[in-house]
């Protein structure tokens, strides 16, 4: 992968990450009954060393839901939320429950997966409607740690191929108050097939 | 002070002296190969990330478990480090995810199991491991007399 995105791909890759994003912003809207509001993606590609720099600074603990995306442009999805998020989100969802971050139980661990899957999914598919390519997603797994700590796993997905990431990072809030982030990662030479799908000619390549 | 701090990230390596302290934060399913020579005084760390280098593709040394550990070995030569005098430790391989099934979610196993057999084939001894769990890392190797500090969420250990 080169080290460097040319203006049109940091562009495309912007509007997909935008999409997705308001997407899975407003399946979550839904799922709460909040206004949610997003910003505009960050599209970065680093070296393996930087990415928690990042995702928001190294040795933040987050809730971090994990998965697979299988299809015409395979990568990974991270659904992360801070642990104030976290635990408001459970204690919405799960009436009279009091939400222990670092010692939740199955039931608010397979919610919290339930909401990774479906903000996924939400991405993914309208990723998948604007492409015209399929996209879907494996099955969700939460680790509930340091984030570059997580990260490390999408990382071994790249690194046989590859010495950077490529990330495309959204965050959405409700209210300023809360703030979840979805990153989606994509394999090696996807970026490409992106271009390509849209007929774009990167000549700065 | 910040000068005295060798901070390394993923795919990273870095050989110290003493009183300097290599740090590495956030280590998650990678592996940290810690190597010490106590008489010089020189320490180094590899923050690892897959098992092993295929041949004609190296790239980057610190990326793989073995062309990290021969890529410190000859920066602690240069650096002094007498071969006989080189001890090893290991901390991370963590499994960051539950589910077992998928490969890629267990590579931590696969990389310490790669850091042992490498440092057995360079006849390093190990002299001491923090390995495996299913939590991140942090560490501090004080070169000044090879300890190293583990810190996790919800604990702390010294090797």
């Amino acid at each position: 992968m080169s080290t460097r995105l040319s203006f049109i791909k940091k562009d495309l890759l912007t509007e997909v990450g935008t999409i997705g994003t308001g997407n899975a912003a407003s399946a979550l809207a839904g799922l709460i009954g909040k206004k949610i509001t997003i910003n505009v993606p960050k599209v970065d590609i680093v070296p393996f060393s930087a990415v928690s720099r990042l995702v928001g600074g190294a040795e933040q603990v987050k809730a971090c839901i994990f998965l697979d995306v299988h299809g015409d442009l395979p990568g990974t999805v991270l659904v992360l939320f801070d642990r104030k998020t976290a635990e408001e989100l459970l204690s919405a969802l799960i009436p009279g429950s009091r939400v222990k971050f670092f010692s939740l139980t199955p039931m608010e661990e397979s919610a919290l997966n339930e909401i990774g899957n479906i903000l996924s999914g939400a991405y993914l598919s309208a990723l998948a409607d604007f492409t015209g390519k399929s996209m879907l997603s494996g099955l969700p797994t939460l680790a509930v740690d340091i984030v570059e700590a997580v990260l490390s796993v999408p990382m071994t997905k790249l690194g046989p191929a590859s010495d950077v990431a490529l990330l495309i990072q959204a965050t959405f809030f409700e209210e300023q108050k809360h703030s979840g982030s979805i990153l989606f990662i994509p394999d090696q030479g996807v970026d490409q097939r992106l271009l390509d799908t849209f007929g774009v000619v990167d000549n700065d390549r | 002070m910040t000068d005295n701090v060798l901070q390394i990230g993923m795919a990273q390596l870095a050989v110290g002296a003493s009183p300097q302290i290599i740090r590495s934060a956030g280590l998650g399913s990678c592996i940290a190969v810690v190597l010490y020579d106590p008489f010089a005084r020189v320490g180094g760390m590899a923050h690892a990330m897959l098992p092993r280098s295929r041949p004609g593709r190296e790239g980057n040394p610190a990326k793989y478990v073995d062309t990290s550990l021969a890529e410190m070995i000859q920066q602690m030569l240069d650096r002094g480090c007498e071969r006989e005098n080189i001890i090893a430790k290991l901390a991370g391989g963590a499994q960051m995810f539950p589910d077992s099934e998928r490969e890629l979610l267990v590579i931590g196993a696969k990389n310490i199991q790669s850091a042992r057999d490498c440092l057995k084939q360079s006849s390093i001894p190990l002299v001491a491991e923090d390995v495996g769990g299913n939590w991140g890392r942090t560490l501090e190797l004080d070169c000044s007399d090879g300890t190293l500090y583990i810190k996790t969420l919800h604990s702390q250990a010294t090797l």
